[in-house]
């Protein structure tokens, strides 16, 4: 059961029929079952997963809690400051004993599923030059959502060890949060001191809120189901027959491959957060226009937002206050090469974040490379930025011009498109193939429009595809200067349900669902 | 307190820390700056700031930053 799926429509239907029909005191419980009914639904087999994780994060971050609050105790009945630091410090370490085991046991679980056949993998590589007996393959299963909702726990104990909110003490609240069925499998992820109230107090129906997401759902579902999925016969194509091509289509299926992500992850999002809006629960917002970024750290913060905000505050920020950090720079400082310890300052944290993206979105080397990339771009972008500037004065380039920006936001997508090779391509081999391929016969003249049906596509599909993101470069324009659900809302009944029919038929008829197709699986659900 | 608004105003000269009370959720510092100011802190007032500390409430204002200070010395 996809979310795109009739199956899951009629799901979310009936759950937001129940959760407004028990009331405001019985919406958690609907909650729970629906969470759940959908994991019956995508497969029984994941809910031990999950439950594991649910109730290793509640007790653990119990265990911390309680802690914390012996401790504040213990400290309001001590005058002697030594005392009070020997207390902190006895407490902190049996804390952190909690923290290292939910660690252990809930990223442990997220390792050894995700990450197994890939250390296997790389390790045979090794084994096989050396004609070692190789490490057979282990049958593992992915369970569906294992890297949303396990950062999503993470995220949980850290605040509680780092005293940002108490632990949660009822167990229904904090296993509604972690399988919310609108987030569970391709996020946003969600903190839980901003879901825990919504969820814990309830909502009044509203029609407002009822129209606002059905708004979004649909606006989601034309994103996935005519845009994405039609992009994706053309880039299948070409990224899976790679050796076939050269030239210029491997930069249009690039390109394409760029919008088709965005459509397909953004518009999972849409539909999400638009259920999510019908149950009154607000998600955290994930993307906001990231193609019309100037600068690649620009766009990190309006791409999927809720993960780069979780690197941030759980791996760049601990890391760039690390003991490792500090002892560095103490000892650079020390030896008079304050510089070189400022360096390492700079570029540690980053390069940590991200190879820690690239590992998170999957265990292959293409990954692994294509966070490298971004590491390079983004620390580059830093050292450089005092050159940069100096190089647009002495250019007197006008940074203010229209033109100037428009330049910016080609750069940023060239830059973006060049790392989508590794993130698209099967194998490092591939994507180092696929630029090889770009560039050693580059002639126009390989796009033969004639030819189409070679990949996978009608003359309809093109032009489908032409007015989509034409569509949605609009969309994503307005947007920008206003909020497009509200103008909508404030046109008069006849105009508002012409919008909604079209959408609804827009999706019926050009959506990805003749004989031949079934609506592709969200690209991000496989990570 | 005035040691504190020297080292602000020497590194974010363009930032009236007097006014401010929404650095981090007006976008005037970010998760760059807030590490920069961190190491300048610590140096200058031989304190440790542990990531209890490292939390918005902190670091939107010269008074949070100050209370912080007051709290680890």
């Amino acid at each position: 059961m996809t979310y795109t799926s009739l199956k899951f429509m009629l799901f979310a239907a009936a759950t937001l029929l129940l959760y407004y029909l028990v009331g405001r005191k019985g919406q958690k419980y609907v909650l729970l079952l629906a969470n759940i009914a959908f994991f019956v639904l995508v497969g029984p087999k994941f809910l031990p997963f999950i439950l594991f994780t649910i109730l290793v994060s509640y007790f653990c971050a119990r265990g911390i809690g309680s802690l914390w609050d012996k401790t504040e105790a213990e400290l309001a009945n001590c005058t002697e400051v030594s005392q009070k630091k020997e207390i902190k410090e006895a407490s902190k370490k049996k804390a952190r004993t909690y923290l290292i085991l939910a660690f252990i046991g809930i990223v442990g679980v997220l390792v050894v599923c995700k990450y197994s056949n890939f250390v296997a993998n790389s390790m045979n590589s090794l084994l096989s030059a050396f004609s070692a007996p190789v490490i057979p393959d282990f049958k593992m299963i992915l369970p569906i959502g294992i890297s949303f909702y396990t950062f999503m726990a993470v995220s949980y104990l850290l605040d509680v060890f780092w005293k940002r909110y108490p632990a949660e003490k009822n167990l229904l609240l904090f296993a509604v949060y972690l399988s919310y069925f609108p987030h569970v499998v391709q996020g946003p992820i969600d903190r839980y001191d901003k879901i825990k109230p919504q969820i814990e107090s309830g909502v009044a129906f509203s029609y407002e809120n009822l129209t606002y997401g059905a708004q979004l759902v649909l606006w989601g579902l034309i994103k996935k189901l005519v845009l994405a999925d039609r992009i994706g016969l053309f880039v299948d194509t070409v990224y899976d027959g790679w050796q076939n091509y050269t030239g210029v289509i491997f930069v249009v299926a690039t390109v394409l491959y760029s919008i088709q992500i965005y459509a397909d992850f953004s518009g999972c999002i849409d539909i999400v957060t638009g259920i999510s809006e019908m149950l009154g629960i607000k998600l955290t917002q994930n993307f906001n226009h990231p193609y019309f970024s100037k600068t690649m750290p620009e766009f990190w913060r309006r791409w999927h937002m809720s993960l780069m905000e979780w690197f941030k505050d759980y791996i760049y920020l601990p890391v760039s206050v690390s003991a490792l950090v500090k002892k560095v720079k103490k000892k650079t400082k020390a030896k008079n090469r304050k510089k070189a310890g400022e360096l390492f300052a700079t570029c540690f944290p980053t390069l940590i974040v991200w190879l820690a993206t690239g590992i998170w979105h999957g265990a292959s080397w293409t990954f692994v490379a294509w966070g490298l990339f971004h590491a390079i771009l983004i620390i580059g972008g830093t050292l450089l930025e005092g050159t940069f500037k100096k190089m647009t004065s002495a250019l007197k380039i006008q940074t203010e011009n229209f033109g100037w920006k428009l330049f910016q936001m080609a750069r940023t997508f060239t830059l973006c498109c060049i790392g989508r090779v590794f993130f698209r391509a099967d194998s490092l081999a591939s994507a180092f193939g696929i630029f090889a391929r770009t560039f050693s016969s580059f002639a126009f003249s390989n796009l033969d429009l004639k030819k189409l049906s070679t990949f996978g596509m009608t003359e309809i599909d093109l032009a489908v595809i032409l007015i989509g993101i034409l569509i949605l470069w609009t969309v994503s324009m307005l947007q920008e200067r206003m909020g497009v659900r509200e103008t909508i809302a404030k046109q008069n009944i006849i105009f508002r349900w012409i919008i909604y029919f079209a959408a609804i038929y827009i999706i019926l008829i050009f959506g990805m669902y003749g004989p031949s197709f079934n609506a592709a699986d969200f690209i991000y659900a496989g990570f | 307190m005035d040691k504190l608004r020297e080292i602000l105003e020497e590194n974010w000269p363009d930032i009236d820390f007097d006014e401010e009370d929404q650095l981090l959720d007006s976008g005037l510092m970010d998760s760059v700056s807030v590490v920069t100011l961190i190491g300048l802190l610590e140096d200058e007032f031989d304190i440790s700031i542990s990531m209890e500390y490292i939390q918005p409430k902190y670091f939107q204002s010269m008074d949070t930053i100050w209370e912080m200070i007051e709290e680890l010395q």
